[in-house]
């Protein structure tokens, strides 16, 4: 919300710098986001008499200015300016606050010295179309900026909700910065007493939608501009002056918070009722679009149909026209949600909805009119005696009984009693009482309804600069879920193998999780875009797209990991099950002179095997799988002692097209809690007493017979004697017949007991070989 | 053999040692002149065949010969030997500026790092962790946080809701965690931290639709906002330096009354007023304040007899302010150049 520096300061009288009010308000808890000088800069611009006009051209007048003291010419291209008027006048050498210094220039043959000046070029107002009208008793040749009191501060204030209910106007504003400077606070205006007219109009409300509404008739008596006062004041808060009962209303709105809504009166029809919407019953609101209504917006009706969406927009059918010079304007009070769930669901935020929409005071609607009553005449109009009213105005809150010692405890301020009743005081409430406070807030805070509330204001008035600084007692540690030390451990494992950390979101393009085989299980209901809209199924997702954008910007080197839910659906109940993922592809290292590798389904498998030894988890075995997204012959299971930790393989290259890869991407993802319950504890173990004996063992088997199977078969036979083996080479080619391969191992024999002897060696190995042959077709080469 | 003879032998020998140039024949005449068949040895193994009263001086001659021809070839030897070494290492000289065995290095995210460090902090002042579902209850998300159904502070979090699961969304918040943590732990007293992924139908530069949290919640007898602003103060200084500004700013949250902000003086500026902090010398960091009645209620607290204090930051927020990020999305490309921008540059 936009707060004149100007406009406080006339109800409020004198007032600190513009620097120092911003501070003060943002210490209130309205906090001031940016502080800004209109018209600042602006120098020599005068006030001058458009003494004759006369066109130069189809677009461009000539205006002969007397500026008091002599005569000067403009060229302007407004059309708004007529002979007499009072004018902005900017001769050469006038400073404007964008920082121009103005020159004379020449149009059609015609010199112009210096321009006249649109609000927009003053800094006060958006409106460029036209040059801006002063009143017809500015002073001929005063200065401008003193005319119009430049610079003025304009205060950006972002209001919370909280304070969006009372200080969404000027009075409430000034109230809070009353009681802070210690200043008597503005009570606002009286209640219009609408005096012996009749009840010329007959109103009937639904007390639930509309607890109280007023109508009072208004008929204009003389043609007059809006005042300039009035015009900037809407500038300032970014509403746009149109006609001036229109601007009249708006004003009293940013003045005290009561929106107001004129109707044409001569266009309703009959008596008015304010009820709520039937299903699918249509209104043509003033910005020309047709909205279709639901029950429980409320809308206004004449004998016709509905006139107004209430508290949100008029309509075009009882529209104020510049013929209007009769009004029908209605105060009154709106159900809060009725408003915002209506404002929310059709996109009108208007200036009215959003103040109806956080709730009004009940005897706000009598205070607008007499505020109105007031002002009409400035404009030429008048408030005719008599009223058009339903409903009851809603009783005040009731007085809060608050224990003194309950907010002694919990702001940890010693505050007095007394102390207590003096800072509510300073905000307008009523509050005494012996033992407990009785505590009554002021019409304009119908929010503060419980002792936390009253706290609040307490906290607020003697300012939170009072609260102490100590410590909380120690409270004891819970149990931590391990999910979240695993997590970081396991990312930190292929960190230190060259991974690299990507985050991506967890909403992703549903056809991209297709392509990997993983279709969506949960949707996002009102998405925010296509790509947005699914609940990831797996991280790959994420980790391919970055890869892709990676090799996009000209980087082979891609190694990433990410840990992290992906989502499922059980029933109705959705499941998030936490994963980790890697993804590598291209080479290891950039270009370089040394070696850089080309990855490959053993690179993954290695640093995945690597990465698990590191989160303490062994006995690993890999299985060939069969997963569609994968290469079907480079891709496994892992399990780790029959637990199934997840998979790993090389992209399909048919998925690898799709993604838009242009190189092999092998992907591994993992299930956190598996790998949790894989996890070994750290237990020391004696060191072996008796030496090993190393044997190397060259085989020969069909092609189709695993290293897996090979090792298993291995393993059975020698018992606890093997200790390790480790493969050195695997050989295809002459003098190895066709369709077999020869396998190469180094075993390592110990015993726990004894030391081995040759012959010991010998026995095993020719038991190993004895039973490799008989499973696996092996034969020593 | 007369002692004569073994001062010839001495000039040979010295001769012959004199001559070998290398180690291999320094070695030789080691071989040649000291061996069991070289003729010193052979001389002392002769000296029984000579009259008694030569054999004492001949001998000692004899054996003073051998340790004399021993220290020159020990010498020589030694000296060779160094000279040799000289040689191999000036052979063995590289150009230490060509590049090392390059190792491809990983790590962490940036906001990873941050969320560590905003953890560890909080750990330390007492706040163990919890955590919670990124798919909420609608009810836990809103109702119980005492945001209800047309609750104005509903806009200012726009949500994600999900297809076909009524009453479920994306949570808006960590807050949620709170309540589940108090339920889970009434009426003990609990000090807990979430951090967790939140997710808001925003995305612009500074808002991502998918983003972090991390909430602090403390519940027992007596807690007061002194407490809170403590807390807060101690987490701040922790974080951002001893004497760095602080102030606490009355703000407002449906989900704690009384409610504050808590602003640190700009880092960026100290407070002169740059672009970061919008020309205002300070920069928001949390929300927080005390734990509203309902939502004490809600967790299983009596809020006659407990009170509580909350507070909550965005982890982007904080990685943002930290590290000199000006565009959220950076966090979520996966783009490497910006990734391996937080360790060391890659040579």
């Amino acid at each position: 919300m936009q707060v004149l520096y100007s406009w406080l300061r006339e109800i409020l009288g004198d007032l600190p710098p513009a620097e120092e009010v911003a501070d003060l308000l943002t210490g209130l808890g309205l906090e001031v986001e940016g502080l800004h000088l209109q018209g600042e800069g602006l120098r020599g611009a005068i006030v001058a008499r458009a003494a004759d006009v006369s066109p130069l051209t189809a677009r461009l007048w000539r205006v002969e200015l007397d500026t008091g003291s002599g005569r000067a010419v403009c060229v302007t291209g407004a059309s708004n300016v007529g002979r007499g008027a009072r004018v902005p006048y900017a001769p050469p050498g006038t400073r404007l606050p964008d920082g121009r210094t103005l020159e004379p220039a020449e149009f059609h043959g015609q010199v112009s010295e210096g321009m006249l000046l649109s609000a927009d070029e003053i800094g006060i107002g958006a409106d460029h179309d036209g040059i801006l009208l002063l009143p017809q008793d500015a002073p001929l040749g005063q200065d401008l900026a003193t005319y119009l009191g430049l610079p003025d501060a304009v205060f950006d204030v972002s209001l919370t909700p909280s304070f969006a209910q009372h200080c969404q106007n000027m009075l409430g504003v000034a109230r809070e910065l009353a009681a802070a400077l210690g200043l008597t606070l503005p009570v606002g205006p009286e209640r219009w007493r609408p005096g012996d007219g009749d009840a010329f109009l007959a109103v009937r409300t639904d007390p639930a939608l509309c607890p109280l509404y007023l109508g009072a008739r208004l008929v204009r008596e003389d043609e007059r501009p809006t005042p300039l006062q009035v015009q900037r004041r809407l500038w300032a808060a970014g509403m746009r002056p149109v006609l001036p009962i229109v601007d009249l209303t708006n004003y009293v709105m940013l003045e005290i918070g009561q929106p107001l809504h004129p109707f044409a009166e001569g266009r309703l029809v009959g008596a008015i009722e304010v009820r709520s919407a039937r299903p699918d019953e249509e209104i043509e609101t003033l910005d020309g679009l047709t909205r279709v209504l639901e029950k429980g917006d409320i809308v206004i009706c004449d004998e016709v149909g509905p006139v107004a969406l209430a508290g949100i927009m008029g309509s075009r059918r009882a529209e104020v026209t510049e013929e209007t010079s009769e009004v029908f304007l209605e105060a009154a009070l709106f159900r809060p949600g009725s408003v915002g769930a209506a404002m929310r669901r059709l996109g009108l935020r208007s200036e009215a909805a959003q103040r109806f929409a956080h709730g009004l005071p009940g005897s706000l609607p009598w205070s607008a009119l007499q505020r109105m009553s007031e002002l009409l005449p400035e404009i030429g109009w008048r408030m005719l005696p008599g009223i058009a009213a339903a409903g009851e105005e809603p009783a005040p809150p009731p007085a809060i009984t608050v224990d003194p010692d309950y907010v002694r405890r919990l702001l940890g301020i010693d505050l007095s009693q007394e102390e207590q009743c003096d800072a509510l005081r300073r905000l307008g409430f009523a509050a005494g009482g012996d033992r407990a406070l009785a505590v009554t807030p002021p019409y304009w805070r119908i929010d503060v309804l419980e002792p936390w509330d009253v706290a609040e204001e307490v906290l607020r008035s003697v300012g939170i600069g009072r609260l102490p600084e100590e410590l909380p007692p120690p409270a004891p540690r819970i149990a931590e879920p391990p999910t979240y030390a695993l997590r970081l451990e396991a990312l930190a494992a292929l960190e230190a193998l060259g991974y690299r950390d990507a985050l991506s979101y967890s909403l992703c393009d549903p056809r991209e999780l297709e392509v990997l085989g993983r279709p969506a299980e949960v949707a996002t209901a009102n998405p925010l875009a296509v790509d947005m809209q699914a609940l990831r199924t797996t991280l790959l997702q994420g980790l391919l797209k970055a890869a892709r954008h990676n090799l996009a910007h000209g980087r082979q080197e891609i190694a990433l990991c990410e840990a992290g839910r992906v989502f499922g659906r059980d029933g109705d109940a959705v499941v998030e099950t936490e994963m980790l993922a890697a993804v590598l592809a291209g080479s290891r290292l950039p270009f370089g002179r040394y070696d850089a590798e080309r990855v490959d389904f053993f690179s993954l498998k290695g640093d995945i095997e690597a990465a698990l030894r590191l989160l303490r988890v062994g006995d690993l075995d890999f299985a060939p799988s069969q997963d569609p997204a994968l290469h079907p012959g480079r891709q496994a299971d892992v399990y780790s002692g029959g637990r199934h930790l997840g998979r790993l393989g090389e992209l399909h290259p048919s998925v690898q097209r799709r993604l838009e890869l242009d190189l092999p991407v092998m992907v591994g993802e993992f299930r956190l809690a598996e790998i949790a319950l894989a996890q070994m504890t750290a237990r020391a173990k004696s060191m072996p007493r008796f030496p090993a004996l190393i044997r190397d063992l060259a085989v020969v088997v069909d092609q189709a017979v695993t290293y897996g199977r090979l090792r298993q078969v291995l393993r059975a036979a020698l018992g606890e004697l093997l200790v390790a083996e480790t493969l050195f080479d695997v050989f295809t080619g002459s003098p190895v017949p066709d369709g077999k391969k020869s396998l190469a191992l180094r075993l390592t024999l110990q015993s726990p007991e004894r030391t081995l002897t040759d012959a010991d060696a010998e026995a095993a190995i020719a038991r190993a070989l004895q039973a490799l042959g008989e499973h696996c077709g092996a034969q020593l080469r | 053999m007369a002692a004569g003879s073994v001062e010839e032998l001495r000039r040979q020998a010295l001769e012959a040692i004199d001559a070998a140039r290398d180690l291999e024949a320094v070695q030789a005449a080691r071989t040649t002149w000291l061996g069991r068949k070289g003729p010193i040895v052979d001389a002392l193994r002769s000296i029984k065949d000579r009259p008694p009263e030569e054999r004492r001086d001949l001998g000692l001659e004899l054996n003073r010969l051998r340790d004399e021809l021993e220290a020159i070839l020990s010498e020589r030897e030694g000296s060779l030997e160094e000279e040799s070494l000289r040689r191999r290492l000036a052979d063995e000289r590289v150009d230490v500026t060509l590049p090392g065995r390059p190792r491809a290095i990983g790590g962490p995210h940036p906001l990873r790092m941050a969320e560590a460090e905003l953890v560890r902090v909080l750990r330390k002042i007492g706040f163990s962790i919890v955590e919670g579902p990124e798919v909420e209850s609608e009810y836990l998300n809103f109702e119980a946080l005492n945001i209800p159904e047309d609750h104005p502070a509903r806009e200012m979090q726009d949500t994600f809701y999900l297809r076909d699961l009524p009453g479920l969304l994306l949570r808006t918040h960590t807050s949620p965690v709170q309540v589940r943590a108090m339920r889970a732990s009434a009426p003990n007293p609990l000090r807990v931290i979430c951090p967790g992924r939140v997710y808001r139908r925003d995305d612009d530069v500074t808002h991502s639709p998918v983003f972090h949290q991390i909430e602090g919640l403390a519940v027992g007898e007596g807690i007061g906002m002194h407490h809170l602003k403590a807390t807060l103060y101690e987490f701040a200084r922790q974080l951002f330096g001893a004497d760095v500004p602080l102030r606490l700013r009355p703000s407002y949250f449906p989900f704690t009354e009384p409610s504050a902000e808590l602003d640190v003086g700009c880092p960026f500026c100290h407070g002169q007023g740059c672009r970061v902090c919008k020309g205002s010398g300070w920069i928001e960091v949390l929300g927080s304040g005390m734990v509203h009645p309902h939502v004490l209620r809600e967790g299983g607290y009596d809020p006659e007899r407990f009170t509580g204090f909350a507070f909550g930051l965005g982890i982007e927020r904080t990685a943002m302010l930290r590290y000199g990020i000006d565009d959220v999305r950076l966090l979520y490309l996966g783009d490497l150049r910006f990734l391996t921008q937080f360790q060391g540059s890659e040579a």
